[in-house]
């Protein structure tokens, strides 16, 4: 079974709000899969539908082959997950609740215990009420980390983290890849994904509007170019397949779709080009492109 | 004065966001207090019954349990209001004080609400300020219907005294929310606000306890309980008392005021000690977390089954032989051939214990809504724990817990009525009657189940349904409801003992009901969304 994750055409509806429409999204053995998307377009919700928390409105949702739904607890057995709002009993000490959560999960690792609690810099002894947003995502990020899991998944989690913090998040994640295990990780910061995932899926409004690995993506959308020429290129600007045309005197800088580039090259060699910068769109273009939703243009 | 900016403003959003719970509490405290003394002219027509009951108050159980005795010589219905009275009307604008308060401060900085109220154009004390003038003004609102009410509810009372009897009420239930007020600041968590705060009151009440069963003064002064007693309303009113009140309150609440101005958010005075690092193996089990985190609300039910126990066997006896030609008791009593009084009483008593556990039982089940919404819930469910059993473990906690609070009540009340009567026999009748209520409590807790797995988001509605139970057990009879009302409630299905014989089938009944909800709670359970 390499395919741990698969879920094919699901809908979830919240009485007549579309949360989800026709989500596919499949996680392979080994893989690190980074999930984008604005707020509120069904990250959550995704994940939580994987989880048999909530029930599909229609579709299919396989984790190791099981049923979501209908055998969620054995599922659970080979999970580790780190919700994106970590709200724990206030009267536990955090290293309580990191011993109540591992031990009812099951495969928990005292020694890898002790180490992240010190690698995340977390004060046991404190009761969790005392803690900040940051300090219970820790709570949550440790519990994960030390359990032994094929499928990891976290939501968000480091909406909370300073970028100390955050970065150690991120040598955690890649020592779970080093063992080989899967990893799911939703999240709005870029650049933690693009340093992380294999491949990469980007939801909106309930619906998932780009999938692939960075390279497809990036291949798959708009190059950047900047150019200069002896001529102005007037035939440029009219075109369809270009966007975002911005001219200054012979100096030129648009995108142009991927199709597009052969055509728009052989214009700018009529034109005489006399310097020519291109560069594939950053992670960030990609996102914005889609975060806006500017009629027309996107999907 | 910047540290008050903003107080009338926040005033007026407490104002708002009390505008269900807090009247509740001010008008159901002082209309079942009139409601209670609205039937003493009936029940006591001639000056020869009052002394009568005058009597009763040299036993030393009920003086503990009622007032100082003022007055007892010439025992008139003012009199008997003071001295039976006062003290329960005081300790429930105690409580609502209490609650009050720290649910407006301590509780809102814990949550963390009032960080964002404070970065608000508001001053260093401003919610400090707005909590005290609200808890103060819902204190004057009772005072003021017991002082206008009182005079139109018996003929004949005097306006003096219901003056002395309303103010000296309020100033209990000011000082104790003064005493919250204060304990709000000094602590950093706001269950142990409120428990600090409910413990002073339980001492205040033991003390004058004392000072009137040894008779001796000294006592009564450490308790602003007995202040309040101390202006002898309706006997020989002295005003002098008002003054410690409005002493203690004001050192209270400007020392509260002044914490508040010092200290950090969300900081306290009495730290919140180092805990423990690791979880023992108590703690790392479902039903061990949960029993962990209910082991407060268990305790402190579980001091109140004692303590009704207790009074319910020291007051029988007397009791029975007050209630022997009393009209309005009547309505009350469970009646039945061949019971003696004693044992009708405990019939009743027995009801209002069956109340209480449901009171805990609900508790604990109305929680689990409330940990899905937090999301706690939800942590649990994904470490591989199945539905039905997360939910049994409320279950097992609200069934077994309920069940041991009627056995603590049931042997507190059982083994002093035994003593009194010197019967083993009677002992065990009251012992049984106790978990004999086990069912309807149940019954509530089936209930619970049921929605929960049906329609979460309406869990709360059970204490609707408790709270309407509830009340046509206590006033229905009054009432005179039709008696359809009173039969659908699952308090009215189990059989009045000990004055009545224990039937096996309504236990049966009761508890099939109870099953037959609670399975198709925890089928229904696994079918539906997590409310998140
Ligand atoms: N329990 C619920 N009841 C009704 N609507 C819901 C519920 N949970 C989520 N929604 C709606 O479903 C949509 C998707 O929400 P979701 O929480 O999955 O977004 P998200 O991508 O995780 O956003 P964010 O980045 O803010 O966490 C939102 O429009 C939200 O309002
Ligand atoms: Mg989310």
């Amino acid at each position: 079974m390499d395919e741990l994750v698969k879920l094919e055409s699901v809908s979830k509806y919240f009485g007549k709000h579309v949360a989800l429409e026709h989500v596919d999204l499949t996680i392979r053995r080994g893989e690190t899969v980074g999930f984008l998307g604005p707020n509120g377009s069904g990250k959550s919700t995704t994940i939580r539908v994987m989880l048999g928390l909530l029930k599909k409105s229609g579709g299919e949702v396989k984790l190791f082959g099981k049923d979501a739904w209908t055998e969620a607890v054995d599922i659970h057995k080979r999970i580790a997950y780190v919700p994106g709002d970590v709200n724990v009993w206030p009267n536990l000490t955090g290293g309580q609740v990191i011993d109540v959560l591992g031990k009812l999960h099951g495969d928990f690792n005292e020694e890898k215990r002790q180490q992240l609690i010190e690698r995340f810099q977390l004060d046991p002894r404190k009761k969790s009420k005392t803690y900040s947003k940051g300090n219970r995502q820790k709570l949550a990020l440790i519990t994960a980390f030390a359990s032994e899991a094929d499928l990891y998944i976290f939501d968000e989690p480091t909406s909370g983290l300073d970028p100390l913090m955050a970065s150690i998040f991120r040598e955690c994640v890649r020592e779970l890849q080093e063992e080989g295990k899967t990893v799911l990780l939703s999240s709005h910061i870029l650049a933690e994904v693009e340093e992380l995932c294999d491949r990469v899926s980007i939801i909106k409004e309930g619906k998932i509007i780009e999938t692939g690995t960075l390279e497809e993506l990036r291949h798959l959308t708009r190059i950047s170019i900047t150019a200069e020429t002896k001529q102005p290129v007037t035939s440029l600007p009219g075109r369809s397949d270009v966007h975002q045309w911005e001219a200054d005197g012979a100096k030129v800088h648009f995108y142009v779709d991927a199709e597009g580039l052969a055509p728009v090259m052989q214009e700018l060699a009529g034109a005489g080009v006399v310097s020519l910068e291109s560069r594939p769109p950053t992670l960030e273009e990609i996102f914005l492109r889609h975060y806006e939703s500017k009629a027309g243009e996107g999907r | 004065m910047s540290m008050f900016i903003g107080t009338g403003r926040l005033f007026l959003v407490m104002l708002r966001k009390e505008r269900v719970r807090l009247p509740i509490w001010a008008v159901s405290i002082s209309v079942l207090f009139l409601l209670s003394i609205l039937s003493f002219p009936e029940t006591y027509p001639t000056q020869e019954d009052r002394q009568g009951r005058a009597l009763l108050l040299e036993s030393p159980a009920l003086r503990a349990m009622a007032g100082p005795g003022y007055g007892l010589e010439n025992y008139t219905f003012g009199a008997m209001i003071t001295n039976e009275m006062f003290l329960y009307v005081a300790v429930a604008v105690a409580f609502m004080s209490i609650f009050m308060i720290v649910r407006n401060t301590r509780a809102e900085e814990e949550n963390g609400l009032s960080e964002l109220i404070k970065a608000g154009v508001v001053g260093r004390i401003s919610v400090t300020t707005a909590a005290f003038l609200l808890m103060v003004l819902a204190n004057l609102f009772v005072a003021a219907v017991v002082i206008f009410g009182m005079p139109y509810t018996i003929e004949g009372l005097s306006w003096n005294g219901s003056l002395a009897f309303g103010l000296g009420v309020a100033g209990v239930g000011i000082i104790f929310g003064a005493v919250s007020l204060f304990m709000a600041q000094m602590s950093e968590s706001a269950g142990a606000a409120t428990g600090i705060s409910s413990a002073l009151l339980g001492l205040a009440f033991l003390l004058r306890a004392i000072g009137d069963v040894a008779g001796v003064d000294a006592w009564r002064w450490m308790s602003p309980i007995g202040w309040g007693q101390a202006m002898r309303a309706f006997v020989d009113e002295r005003w002098w008392p008002l003054g410690l009140f409005a002493g203690g309150i004001v050192l209270l609440a400007a020392a509260a005021m002044y914490i508040d101005y010092r200290r950090d958010d969300a900081a306290g005075v009495l730290r919140v000690q180092g805990g423990k690092a690791r979880a023992g193996s108590g703690l790392t089990h479902l039903l061990g977390l949960q029993s962990f985190l209910f082991r407060w609300v268990f305790l402190s039910w579980a001091a109140g089954a004692a303590l009704y126990g207790v009074a319910m066997g020291a007051v029988s006896e007397e009791a029975a032989d007050f209630f022997a030609d009393n009209p309005i008791g009547e309505e009350f009593l469970v009646q039945a051939e061949g019971a003696t009084l004693a044992e009708s009483l405990f019939a009743t008593y027995m009801a209002f214990l069956a109340m209480l556990a449901a009171g805990y039982a609900l508790q604990v089940m109305t929680r689990m809504t409330r940990e899905e919404k937090s999301g706690r819930g939800e942590i649990l469910l994904v470490q591989s724990v199945p539905r039905p059993r997360w939910m049994l473990d409320y279950l097992l906690i609200s069934c077994t817990g309920s069940f041991m609070l009627l056995v603590i009540s049931g042997i507190g009340a059982g083994t002093l009525y035994g003593y009194y009567t010197d019967s083993a026999e009677g002992a065990w009748k009251v012992f049984f009657a106790a978990i004999a209520q086990t069912p309807a409590v149940w019954v509530f807790i089936g209930l619970a189940a049921l929605l929960m797995g049906l329609w979460p988001k309406a869990l709360s509605l059970v204490w609707l349904v408790y709270t309407a139970f509830t009340l046509i057990g206590l006033i229905g009879p009054l009432l005179q409801l039709p008696d359809w009302v009173n039969d659908v409630s699952p308090y009215a299905q189990i059989p009045g003992v000990p004055a009545e014989d224990w039937t096996a089938w309504s236990t049966v009944i009761l508890f099939s009901v109870f099953a037959v909800f609670t399975v198709v709670g925890m089928y229904t359970i696994r079918k539906r969304d997590l409310i998140i």
